[in-house]
C-alpha cells in the first residue's frame, strides 16, 4: 500500500515539475512528509494523506520550480513510451494557475475521488470539481 | 421536460450555467433532469459544444500521457528517507521505543549539546571582552634589568615628573590612610592614551625591578637587585628660619620630591620632612651642606625599591633642636 503511495508521490512529482531530478528530490521529502502523516493519522485513507504530503511540500518548495523549463530525460528512472507527446502538458504547466494545475494531477492522473482531494485540501468537494472543470477547460486548448 | 418550478414547465439552464456543467457533464455525474437541459443547450450553442470537445480531447490526451512508468530501484530509493536522521529512526523504529527510554535519549542528547557548548566557547576571552573593554586594560611595565639602561636616564627629564614618584614613609604611616600597594618591582600604567600623562610615561624608567628577578641565584645580580635608601635627622636650631635654605640648597644640587609631599614639608611646628631623590655625585656637596645646620649622620639603609644609577633616595627628617 505504502508503495503505491510512494509511486503516485513520484507521479505527481514528475507531472508537476517536468523535471526528474528535481522531481526525485520533491518526492524523497513528501515520502518523508507522508510517512510522518501516517504516523500522526494512521486510520486516515492513503490518497489523503497522499495529498497533504504532496501540497504540503509543493507549497515549500514551489519557489524552487521552473516552469517551462523542462528536464526530462529519462536518466533517473522515469520511464514513457516513445509516442508520448509532452508538449500540450508542458504548455499547460507553463500557462496554468498553479491551484488547478496541481488538482488536475491528483484528480486525472493518480485517479483520486474530488472527496479524497477535497479532505486532503481541506476545501469542498464542489470548489475541486470547479477548479478541475477550468483545467480540462484550459488544457483542451494547447491539445 | 414538464417541471413544476418552471413557469413555462420546463427546465431550461443558462449558456453559463450549462458552461459550469460541463465538467460534470463530462464525468457523467449530473441527474437525469440537468443533463437533458444541459445537452439542449448544447444543441444550440457551438461555443459550448467547442468547450466540451476540448474538454474531451484533454481527457483522452491525459490518458495517453499517464503511461508513465517509475523504476521500481527509484521507488526504493525514495521510500528510503532523505535525511540521514530520519533515515536512521526509521530503522531503529524509534517511534516503538518507550517513551522514557525516548525522553531519556533526547536529554541525553541535549546535555551533551550543552556540555560541548560549555568546552567549545573561549570563555576567558568572552569575559574579557565584555567585562574589561581594552581600552581600560591595564599592563605592567617591565623595566629592563641591564645597568646601562640607568646610566641613559636623563635626569632632566626626571625633573619634568610632577606625580610623586613614591610613597612618603611619613604619610603612609599616618592613622586611617588607606593601605597602599607595595610598589615593589612593578608599576601600574594606564594603557589608555587618554588617562596616562607624559609624566607618567617618564616614570617608567626610574621604577624598581621586579622583585621576583630580585631573587635570582647569580651574586652579582643580586646586589644589583638590593636598593639603598638614606635616611637621617637633623637637629637644627631655628628650624622655621633654615629650612627653607635647606630646601633651596637640595633643589640647587638636583633634589626633587619622590614622595607625595613637597621637599621640606613643614610635618608639625617643629619638624620638617624632606624625602627627595639626588644625584649620587653631590652627596657629599650636600652632606657638606647639611653639617652646616647640625652634625649630620645619613645611614644607608637596605631597601627593594632599586633607583637607577647615579640617583639615590633620601629621607631625612629636620627637628628644631631642643635647648
Amino acid at each position: 500500500m505504502d508503495e503505491l503511495a510512494v509511486r503516485d508521490i513520484a507521479l505527481f512529482f514528475f507531472f508537476c515539475l517536468l523535471d526528474e531530478e528535481k522531481a526525485y528530490d520533491f518526492s524523497s521529502r513528501a515520502v518523508d512528509e507522508f510517512y510522518e502523516l501516517k504516523r500522526k493519522h494512521p486510520t486516515e485513507k492513503v490518497q489523503i494523506l497522499v495529498v497533504r504530503a504532496t501540497y504540503k511540500i509543493w507549497k515549500k518548495l514551489k519557489s524552487k520550480i521552473q516552469r517551462g523549463r523542462p528536464q526530462i530525460t529519462k536518466q533517473m528512472g522515469w520511464t514513457w513510451p516513445h509516442d508520448i507527446n509532452f508538449g500540450p502538458w508542458m504548455e499547460y504547466q507553463k500557462n496554468a494557475i498553479h491551484d488547478e494545475f496541481i488538482v488536475s494531477i491528483w484528480a486525472l492522473f493518480l485517479k483520486y475521488s474530488d472527496d479524497e482531494i477535497a479532505n486532503g485540501l481541506e476545501m469542498t468537494p464542489g470548489t475541486i470539481r470547479y477548479r478541475l472543470g477550468h483545467a480540462l477547460k484550459k488544457l483542451g486548448t494547447y491539445v | 421536460m414538464d417541471t413544476p418550478l418552471s413557469p413555462h414547465k420546463k427546465r431550461k439552464v443558462s449558456k453559463f450555467l450549462a458552461h459550469e456543467m460541463l465538467y460534470d457533464y463530462l464525468m457523467n455525474r449530473l441527474d437525469p433532469e440537468r443533463k437533458t437541459a444541459v445537452e439542449l443547450e448544447l444543441k444550440d450553442d457551438e461555443e459550448n459544444q467547442k468547450t466540451l470537445s476540448n474538454m474531451k480531447k484533454a481527457l483522452g490526451y491525459v490518458e495517453r500521457i499517464n503511461r508513465v512508468e517509475i523504476d521500481q530501484e527509484l521507488l526504493a530509493e525514495m521510500n528510503e528517507s532523505s535525511s540521514y536522521i530520519s533515515s536512521m529512526l526509521k530503522k531503529t523504529q524509534f517511534e516503538k521505543w518507550p517513551s522514557s527510554v525516548k525522553w531519556s535519549i533526547e536529554a541525553l542528547v541535549v546535555l551533551l549539546g550543552v556540555i560541548v557548548f560549555l568546552v567549545v566557547v573561549p570563555w576567558d576571552q568572552a569575559l574579557k571582552m565584555t567585562l574589561f573593554p581594552k581600552d581600560k586594560e591595564v599592563i605592567l611595565a617591565e623595566i629592563n634589568r641591564d645597568p646601562s639602561v640607568g646610566k641613559n636616564i636623563n635626569l632632566a627629564q626626571v625633573e619634568k615628573t610632577e606625580v610623586p614618584q613614591f610613597q612618603d614613609d611619613e604619610k603612609k604611616a599616618e592613622p586611617g590612610a588607606a593601605p597602599k600597594a607595595e610598589p615593589v618591582a612593578v608599576a601600574l600604567i594606564e594603557k589608555d592614551k587618554k588617562i596616562q600623562t607624559p609624566a607618567k610615561k617618564e616614570i617608567i624608567p626610574e621604577v624598581a625591578e621586579d622583585s621576583e628577578k630580585a631573587s635570582s641565584d647569580d651574586p652579582e645580580k643580586k646586589a644589583l637587585s638590593t636598593g639603598f635608601l638614606y635616611r637621617g635627622q637633623l637637629d637644627v636650631t631655628n628650624v622655621e628660619m633654615n629650612s627653607p635654605k635647606i630646601t633651596e640648597k637640595i633643589i640647587e644640587l638636583g633634589g626633587r620630591k619622590a614622595g607625595e609631599v613637597d621637599i621640606g614639608w613643614k610635618k608639625s611646628d617643629t619638624t620638617y620632612y624632606y624625602h627627595f631623590t639626588f644625584p649620587e655625585a653631590k652627596y657629599e656637596e650636600l652632606v657638606e651642606f647639611l653639617s652646616e645646620y647640625a652634625t649630620t649622620e645619613l645611614t644607608k639603609e637596605k631597601h627593594p625599591r632599586i633607583m637607577p644609577d647615579g640617583i639615590i633616595r633620601l629621607i631625612i627628617t629636620v627637628d628644631e633642636k631642643k635647648q
